[in-house]
C-alpha cells in the first residue's frame, strides 16, 4: 500500500519544469461538448484555468504552480467528458540530454521514450508531443506502436526490456517526440 | 420513402456541421461523467381522429420531467415520470420509466466520430389500456331495445408507448456517425408490454414490436463557433417507425424539430412528430414537442 502510494507520487511530473500544455480534442462538433471538456479539466487540481479556441478543439490548460501534474489524468477528464484527446502538446525544461529514436531517458523526474527523433543533444524549454494511446488518435496510436519493438509502448510502464540498467521498472514511461 | 432518405442525405452532405442531440432518438454518444440534465417535455397530442367516439380536435396533454445522469464515461441513466389527461378528463400522473445507456464503442476523429451503444428501457404505467368514450346509439340496429340510447365504448392501441401509455421493456442498439458535414444515427429496438398497474389482463393486442430509427442533425447557427455564449440553432429531420412482431401492422413517422442552445448548457426543442404512412391503431398520430433542458456539467463532487 505504502509502495503503492510512493509509486503514484513518483508518476506526478514534478513542479516548474512544464509549460504551455495544450490538447486538440477529439470526436466533437459543438460547443456544449467543448464546455463539457472544459469543465471536465477545470476540476483537476493542478489545472488553473483553461482557454479554448473553439473552432478546432483546441484547449490551452494553465498549470497551478506547486501542484503536481498527471498527464494521464488529462486524457481521462476529456474521455469522461464523451471524448478522446487527439494531440497533446506541452514544453518540458529538460536537463543537458543525449536523445536518440527508440530510447528512454530519465530528465524532470520524468522517464521520456523518445520516437521519431533524430539523435541529438538537447537541454532547456523543449516542445515535446506525447504520442501515447490515449494522447493520439487511435489510427495513429497504432501507427506509432510499429516505431518501436518494445513492449512499454503497449503497457504504457516500464519493464525489463526497455534497455536502461539503472531505469525503474513498474514506472510510467511516456512516449513522445519533438 | 426511400427515395426522399436518399434526396436528405445528399443535401445533409452539402452542409458544415452536423449535431447529435436529437429530439427525438437518443445518440450513441452519451452525457459526461458527473453530468447533471434536467429535462421538461410538454406534449401536445392530438387524438387520432378515427376512433370510435372522439371528438373532433380533441387533444391529450403530456407533461414528463426527465433527469439523466452520467454515471461513468460510458454509462448514463435516465429517469421520467409522464403525466397526462389522455385517458381521463383530469390531468394526473400515469407512467414512470427508467433508462440505461452503455456506450460499447467509440472511434474518434478530429470532428468525427463512429459511435455505438446498448440500451434499455423499463416503464411503469397505472393508465387503462383503453380511452373510454360515451356515443349515442339510435337502437336503428336493435341495441338498447330499439331506443336510442348511450353506449360506452373502448379505444386501442397497439402502438408500444413506453412514453406514458403502457408499462412495458425496450432493448435495443445505436450506431451514430458524425461527419465533419453530417451526423447520422439508427438505432433498433425491440419493445414490448406488461401488464400496466391495476390492470391485471393484458388485452390481446398487439404486445411487442421492433422499432427502428433515422435521426440527422445540422447545425445552422453558428457557421463558426468562437465563445461560448454564442445561441446555437441546430436543425432535425427523424423517422421513427414500428412494426408489430407477428402481425401485419406498424407504422412509420417523421419528425421534423428545431433546438436552441444557450450558453453551451441549457436546450429548447420544438419538434412535430406526425405518421407519414401505417396501418397500426394508435392513439395519437401526431405530437408536438417542446421540451426545456438545463445541463450541470461536473453535478456533484466525484473525482
Amino acid at each position: 500500500m505504502f509502495f503503492g502510494f510512493i509509486l503514484l507520487l513518483c508518476s506526478f511530473w514534478g513542479n516548474a519544469q512544464y509549460r504551455n500544455l495544450e490538447l486538440q480534442a477529439a470526436g466533437l462538433t459543438c460547443s456544449l461538448c467543448s464546455n463539457a471538456i472544459q469543465k471536465s479539466l477545470k476540476s483537476l487540481p493542478f489545472v488553473s484555468g483553461v482557454r479554448t479556441e473553439l473552432k478546432s478543439n483546441l484547449f490551452m490548460i494553465d498549470l497551478r504552480p506547486g501542484v503536481a501534474l498527471n498527464l494521464d489524468m488529462i486524457s481521462q477528464k476529456v474521455e469522461e467528458a464523451g471524448f478522446s484527446v487527439g494531440k497533446l502538446s506541452l514544453e518540458v525544461k529538460f536537463d543537458p540530454t543525449q536523445i536518440k529514436p527508440d530510447a528512454h531517458v530519465m530528465s524532470a523526474g520524468q522517464i521520456f521514450h523518445f520516437m521519431d527523433v533524430k539523435p541529438q543533444s538537447i537541454a532547456g524549454w523543449q516542445k515535446i508531443k506525447l504520442m501515447d494511446k490515449g494522447f493520439v488518435l487511435s489510427a495513429e496510436a497504432k501507427k506509432n506502436s510499429k516505431l518501436t519493438t518494445l513492449n512499454c509502448y503497449k503497457t504504457g510502464y516500464t519493464a525489463d526490456c526497455c534497455g536502461m540498467r539503472d531505469l525503474p521498472k513498474g514506472k510510467r514511461v511516456y512516449h513522445v517526440t519533438i | 420513402m426511400k427515395p426522399g432518405l436518399f434526396v436528405f442525405c445528399l443535401l445533409f452532405s452539402q452542409i458544415l456541421t452536423a449535431q447529435e442531440l436529437y429530439v427525438i432518438s437518443e445518440p450513441a454518444s452519451n452525457i459526461p461523467k458527473n453530468a447533471l440534465s434536467f429535462r421538461l417535455n410538454t406534449m401536445v397530442m392530438p387524438m387520432t381522429g378515427n376512433m370510435e367516439g372522439m371528438k373532433k380536435g380533441e387533444v391529450g396533454f403530456r407533461v414528463a420531467p426527465e433527469l439523466t445522469y452520467g454515471i461513468t464515461k460510458n454509462l448514463m441513466v435516465k429517469a421520467a415520470v409522464y403525466a397526462s389527461d389522455m385517458f381521463q378528463p383530469s390531468f394526473r400522473y400515469e407512467s414512470a420509466s427508467i433508462y440505461t445507456k452503455y456506450r460499447f464503442l467509440s472511434q474518434d476523429d478530429f470532428h468525427k466520430h463512429f459511435r455505438m451503444a446498448g440500451f434499455g428501457k423499463l416503464a411503469v404505467s397505472r393508465n387503462p389500456y383503453v380511452i373510454e368514450r360515451t356515443v349515442l346509439h339510435d337502437g336503428s340496429d336493435g341495441t338498447g331495445g330499439g331506443m336510442p340510447h348511450e353506449e360506452l365504448v373502448f379505444n386501442r392501441s397497439d402502438e408500444q408507448n413506453l412514453m406514458g401509455n403502457h408499462s412495458g421493456w425496450q432493448v435495443g442498439v445505436v450506431a451514430t456517425q458524425l461527419l465533419n458535414k453530417l451526423a447520422l444515427s439508427g438505432t433498433v429496438s425491440g419493445v414490448g408490454r406488461f401488464n400496466n398497474t391495476n390492470y391485471p389482463v393484458l388485452p390481446t393486442d398487439i404486445q411487442r414490436a421492433l422499432e427502428y430509427n433515422f435521426s440527422a442533425g445540422y447545425l445552422l447557427y453558428p457557421r463558426e463557433y468562437d465563445s461560448y455564449g454564442q445561441t446555437n440553432l441546430n436543425l432535425y429531420l427523424e423517422w421513427i417507425g414500428q412494426r408489430a412482431f407477428g402481425k401485419a401492422a406498424g407504422f412509420l413517422d417523421m419528425a421534423p424539430a428545431i433546438q436552441f442552445i444557450f450558453n453551451s448548457k441549457s436546450r429548447i426543442d420544438l419538434g412535430y412528430r406526425f405518421q407519414v404512412a401505417g396501418n397500426m391503431r394508435r392513439f395519437n398520430e401526431q405530437q408536438l414537442l417542446l421540451r426545456l433542458e438545463y445541463n450541470w456539467l461536473q453535478a456533484f463532487k466525484r473525482t
